[in-house]
């Protein structure tokens, strides 16, 4: 008895002295979803963020959501946490945090101290999705889609579905990877908005956090094709002048190899051999007689437009391929002054494998 | 004289002259029960008479509700007119009983009568006679399981005699070596007490333990069995308990062949027995009648339910209130918009919730059946089902409440039950503060409980801890048959082999 | 006059595997990543394994001293340095407890701060931890035997974390391999000892364990799983993260949690902190019941009385260190005096012992 009245009164005096931490009672907060950065002019930003408010369903089990999305201005190099907090009724929490967008015209500049936001917050997961909007960020987020569903999950089911298929890999984990890393450069999903939809545009390529240029949509599937293994996406192979095959990937597998990495000329070899299937072809050909013929065809095609990339990689001076780390884990004199000196002059020889496994149900 | 009622023990043991001390003269003896008998007659139901029989004459008294009426007629009176006995000593060869008791002890003829004996004198005043037992049985017959009921099985339970149900166990253990040793305790309601094991596989320090713990029982009311665990345990402040009840004999029966030790109380219905862990509380019979995966399986099942009913609430509460990130993005809609609108925080909304079944539940208890199908119905849906409506309650609460409600009722055991039922309670509150860290906070301190309780001495969370992994084949699941060659180590079994598992497990190669 | 406890008290032996790898996993595992790759880079996986082998050895010398003298540590200090000196090392010893947990305490309470509850105050966390740890103490060494192995069984389910950063690995993080001098290998073993000190508590604990001599290779396993768990958890790091943005990260483990992706919760950094508490658990409760135990075993006063003060002592201690560098300190001062133990005290103590031993022989001859 009496270890229980002393463990009584050493228990609720506990409790007293305390400071209890702040609730956050999930409907007495405000969840921002998606974030928006905009270039306002020379000293400001426009900063946009996008809520869902849940309807009041009172039992009947609809769960009804529209999005609430708002833009305050702010200077450069203040948060823009404040301004926004004094538009909402309720505390904005930035826990589920979907998506985050980049007016072009802010890219341009840089973007790490925004990424920084996010980076130090241990509220937010390292798998959202970011990307750069030719345009402005603030019109897609404001505009009206015909989904029903938010503009933020959206965005974020666009990237991430595409990032399955015919786009690289790419959230936030990605591009700080790609940042911080010696030897590569980050790179994120171009978005456009088209009407009533949002397309990507291509891959949007930064040299640091500066963006510098695009590699249009059509270039997506061999730039994946070099960068990551992977075991989806389709693309187009043209067989003659008029006719083209939509061939589509069962397993893709990239390896490199690199020669004379310590020297200034380095050789680096990309190898890819992919498996693939037939999906639609618009001639009437008989595949299976040219079988070996289509695949050299594909193979052909998708390492000239490899080649393309990398010409304009070198050209613009960026490697968001990582070659610079591959010939890094070759060369134990490395460093990244060097390899931004040679990497313009390097040679890179791709080689890709295709092997034509099916040809669906038809003939 | 009152005080004669609440002697202490000490007195009562010169009486019997266990130490050598005087016996009380006859002057003494004779005024003690002359003392005794005016105070019994101012009770209606005494009846003290003197029959004229051939050569002598003799006095019954006897309490009349305790005695077999048509006994006294049939058994007693008629040997007793027709006998040619001069001497009291000589009735004793012609009355129909096989044992009759000639004493001269007073204390031991007060006490007898008091139980129900028929007290045969020669006169009135005469400090010696004869007691004959002759306790009408009022009780109730053998009747199923309330509690633990089982689907297949047999269905018979314990009943309040003492006599009946150690025939009950009796008729399951024919053999020389199962002991039952008497003893009373209570010091008002001196109820009989049977210690009940098998000599050769219960260790001799099991049975001595609860024996001595049953002598140092200083209490005057032991009515029933429940009374007694409390005073028995090992951590009386503990909310778990450390000696399992059972009314059913078969389980009673398997226990004791595990090597365990129990007692029965005069007037109870179940059988305690002990040492015992903590998992024993939640096997039902039924897990030994089906096949061992069907029976891990439900087992599993049991105890999945026993941890959602305590941590469901406080983990909707802590996830709710601090730590919103957790909920997936699908569903953090459905959540929200259920709680849109409710006045309280979740913590106060649980709590409300809480308290309202547990109303519900006693409430139940003590509604007589016809009403009780009403206020089910009232209680269940209407009142939910319009607190939704009103706003006042978010309906994901509320089934995640119905629903640990339920699930709690799995426990077998009555006395689990409710243990289950309040653990929940700490756990809620330390959500509401401190999240997370707080529901870790207290599942170690429910650990830390843990690991100090013993049974009767033995480790309580066995076969956890310490690890015993030939005791782990019939705690979580339920081995086949076949596996379970010994008896499990937490009792410490003189003998340890069960069945020669070679035997049992022979199989003939193909074709043989 | 060795100490003898009484067999109801005592532990089965292969209990030691628990202990030692309880009291080892504590808080050093969730941010020494950082530290070893800020120092060595890629190659901080043989410095772990170098650690590994040199606590192997340094716990065989413990074993050693203990089994020559057949006590505890109290014991082989009054053999050796007589009562008033063996004393004063005792106390320091308990001391250097006392330290081990105040440090577990309140790096745990910082980790709870930033990650999961800002406005907490240090003495909710700490009250909890410490209040929690003390029932665990009062419940003596069997007790705390328990929540070892319980603890460690808990948190089994954080090991899934390390299958999710698998789709995300760079296997060229690793390379090129033994990219630096041997000489710097070695020297950044220093790092890892915050991560392996604890196991002294058997200089205390050893009349507590059972047939003594089968437990021995129960604590070679321990140090052997807890230097794997150090060195896998570093290599997926390592692959994980690029090396300059892991010098950035004060706790690489907890991130990693941040990737597992399970489909009826997000974010599983706040389920692994909560599951930690257990971890913890056995750190402060072995460290608390080996200072109050010193302090019974040298001045003979209660231990419940000792452990309840030295708990309320670290709870005070703790709240006046609050910035963050001051815990770094903290770390760092307990991390060298640890070496200095475990590298310098220890094999000291093995040679005296030895001399003093073969002299008392030879004067015994004679």
């Amino acid at each position: 008895m009496e270890k229980l009245k002393r463990m009584a009164v050493a228990l609720s005096s506990l409790l007293l002295l305390v400071g209890c931490e702040q609730p956050k009672v999930v409907d007495d907060i405000r969840i921002v979803q998606a974030l928006g950065y905009d270039y306002y002019d020379e000293s400001h930003i426009l900063g946009t963020i996008t809520t869902p408010i849940y309807a009041h369903t009172g039992g009947s089990g609809q769960v009804q959501a529209t999005a609430d999305t708002y833009s305050v201005v702010s200077h450069i190099g203040r948060t823009l946490n404040t301004l926004l907090e004094s538009r909402s009724e309720f505390p904005l929490e930035i826990g589920k945090l979907l998506v985050i967008l980049y007016g072009k015209d802010l890219a341009k500049g840089g973007l790490f101290p925004y990424i920084d936001v996010v980076n130090r917050n241990p509220d937010v997961g390292r798998t959202i999705s970011l990307a750069v909007v030719d345009g402005r960020a603030e019109t897609i987020l404001n505009h009206k889609f015909t989904t029903d569903q938010l503009v933020s999950a959206y965005l974020n089911d666009l990237i991430q579905h595409n990032t399955k298929a015919s786009f690289p890999k790419n959230n936030l984990h990605e591009f700080l990877y790609s940042y911080f890393g010696d030897g590569m450069d980050p790179f994120m999903p171009l978005l456009k908005l088209k009407q009533h939809h949002v397309e990507i545009e291509g891959i949007a390529l930064f040299k640091g956090d500066n963006y510098v240029d695009y590699l249009p949509f059509e270039y997506a599937y061999p730039f994946k094709m070099m960068f990551e293994s992977f075991n989806d996406g389709s693309y187009e192979v043209p067989i003659n002048r008029n006719h083209y095959m939509s061939i589509t990937n069962i397993s893709s597998k990239v390896d490199y190899k690199v020669e004379n990495a310590s020297s200034n000329r380095p050789i680096i070899y990309i190898n890819v051999k992919e498996k693939g299937f037939l999906r639609e072809s618009s001639s009437t050909m008989q595949p299976k007689q040219n079988i070996k013929e289509i695949e050299r065809i594909m193979e052909r095609t998708l390492e000239r437009e490899g080649n393309q990339i990398l010409e304009m990689l070198k050209k613009l001076g960026v490697d968001p391929l990582r070659l610079g780390d591959k010939v890094r884990s070759y060369d134990r004199g490395w460093s990244e002054e060097k390899w931004r000196a040679i990497y313009p002059h390097v040679t890179v020889k791709l080689d890709v494998r295709t092997t034509l496994a099916q040809t669906g149900i038809i003939e | 004289m009152p005080a004669m009622l609440f002697r202490r023990k000490s007195k009562t043991n010169n009486n019997n002259n266990k130490n050598g001390h005087k016996l009380p003269s006859r002057a003494e003896r004779a005024k003690s029960l002359s003392d005794f008998f005016s105070m019994m007659e101012e009770s209606k139901d005494f009846v003290s008479s003197d029959h004229k029989l051939k050569h002598m004459t003799v006095r019954i008294s006897y309490l009349n509700p305790m005695v077999d009426p048509k006994s006294i007629r049939r058994d007693i009176l008629p040997y007793l007119i027709s006998c040619d006995a001069t001497k009291l000593e000589d009735l004793v060869h012609y009355l129909p009983f096989v044992s009759i008791t000639h004493t001269k002890d007073v204390e031991q003829i007060k006490e007898k009568l008091l139980k129900g004996f028929i007290l045969i004198q020669k006169h009135k005043e005469d400090p010696d006679g004869l007691l004959l037992e002759l306790t009408a049985q009022h009780g109730r017959q053998v009747t199923p399981p309330e509690v633990e009921f089982s689907v297949i099985g047999p269905k018979t339970a314990f009943v309040e005699s003492l006599d009946t149900n150690i025939a009950l166990i009796r008729k399951l253990l024919p053999i020389p070596n199962f002991k039952v040793k008497e003893m009373s305790v209570g010091k008002v309601t001196k109820t009989k007490v049977a210690v009940i094991y098998i000599d050769g596989i219960a260790n001799r320090e099991n049975v001595n333990t609860l024996t001595q713990r049953l002598k140092d029982i200083e209490y005057d009311n032991i009515i029933d069995s429940s009374f007694l665990v409390q005073m028995l345990s090992d951590n009386k402040h503990s909310p778990f308990p450390q000696l399992v009840d059972t009314e059913r004999p078969d389980r009673v029966v398997s226990a004791l062949i595990e090597g365990k030790v129990a007692f029965i109380l005069d007037g109870s219905p179940f059988v305690i027995m002990g040492p015992t862990t903590i998992m024993e509380f939640f096997t039902a019979f039924d897990d030994y009648a089906l096949v061992w995966y069907l029976a891990s399986f439900f087992r599993l099942v049991r105890l999945g339910s026993v941890a959602f009913s305590v941590f469901a609430t406080p983990f909707y509460v802590a996830v709710l209130t601090y730590h919103y990130q957790l909920i997936p993005q699908d569903l953090i809609g459905t959540l929200i918009s259920s709680r849109m609108g409710v006045p309280f925080p979740p913590i106060i909304e649980a709590l409300l919730m809480e308290l309202t079944i547990e109303v519900l539940r006693e409430a139940g208890v003590r509604l007589p059946t016809k009403v009780g199908q009403t206020i089910g119905i009232v209680g269940g849906i209407v009142i939910g089902t319009a607190s939704v409506q009103a706003n006042l309650t978010s309906n994901v609460l509320l089934i995640l409440i119905a629903m640990a409600a339920l699930a709690s009722f799995t426990t077998p055991n009555y006395k689990m039950n409710n243990t289950v039922r309040l653990l929940r309670f700490p756990f809620l509150i330390a959500a509401g503060f401190f999240g997370m860290i707080g529901i870790a906070a207290v599942f170690a301190i429910l650990v830390a409980h843990l690991l100090k309780l013993t049974s009767l001495g033995r480790p309580y969370i066995e076969p956890f801890y310490p690890l015993r992994l030939s005791d782990l084949k019939d705690a979580f699941v339920r081995l086949p048959y076949s596996q379970q060659g010994q008896r499990p180590l937490l009792q410490r079994p003189v003998d340890s082999g069960r069945v020669n598992t070679w035997r049992a497990n022979f199989k003939y190669d193909i074709d043989e | 006059m060795p100490v003898k406890v009484p067999e109801n008290r005592q532990v089965s032996p292969y209990f030691m595997l628990f202990i030692i790898y309880g009291i080892q996993v504590g808080i050093g595992v969730l941010s020494y990543e950082r530290v070893l790759a800020e120092e060595i880079g890629n190659d901080g996986w043989i410095t772990i394994l170098i650690s590994g082998i040199l606590m192997e050895v340094i716990l065989w010398m413990v074993y050693r001293v203990l089994e020559k003298n057949g006590g505890d540590l109290i014991d082989i200090h009054k053999e050796l340095f007589g009562k008033w000196l063996g004393g004063l090392f005792s106390v320091i010893f308990s001391l250097y407890f006392l330290t081990m947990s105040l440090v577990v305490m309140r790096t745990y309470a910082e980790i709870v701060q930033v990650w999961m509850f800002p406005h907490l105050s240090y003495f909710a966390i700490a009250g909890m931890v410490g209040g929690t740890a003390y029932t665990f103490v009062s419940g003596g060494f069997r007790s705390i035997t328990g929540i070892s192995f319980l603890s460690i069984v808990y948190s089994t389910p954080l090991f899934i974390s390390l299958f999710f950063p698998l789709p995300y690995v760079h296997y060229e993080n690793l390379l090129p391999m033994f990219h630096h001098s041997p000489l710097a290998i070695i020297s950044a073993a220093h790092q890892m000892i915050l991560n392996f000190i604890g196991f002294e508590v058997l200089f205390l604990a050893y009349p507590f364990i059972k047939q003594p001599k089968k437990a021995k290779k129960w604590g070679y396993y321990a140090i052997y799983l807890t230097t794997m768990l150090y060195i896998l958890l570093f290599i997926i790091t390592i692959l994980y993260y690029p090396r300059r943005q892991l010098k950035g990260i004060l706790w690489p483990t907890i991130e990693i949690w941040k990737i597992v992706d399970l489909p009826f919760m997000e974010r599983f950094e706040y389920i692994g902190i909560t599951i930690w508490f257990f971890t913890i658990l056995p750190n402060i409760a072995l460290s608390l019941w080996a200072a109050s135990r010193g302090f019974k075993r040298v001045f003979n006063i209660n231990q419940r009385i000792t452990a309840i003060l030295m708990s309320i002592l670290i709870y005070v201690i703790g709240f006046f260190l609050n910035s963050r560098d001051d815990i770094d300190l903290l770390n760092a001062i307990l991390s060298n005096i640890g070496f200095g133990f475990l590298c310098g005290y220890v094999p000291f103590l093995f040679v005296l012992q030895s001399i003093v031993y073969k002299v008392k022989k030879r004067n015994g001859k004679t």
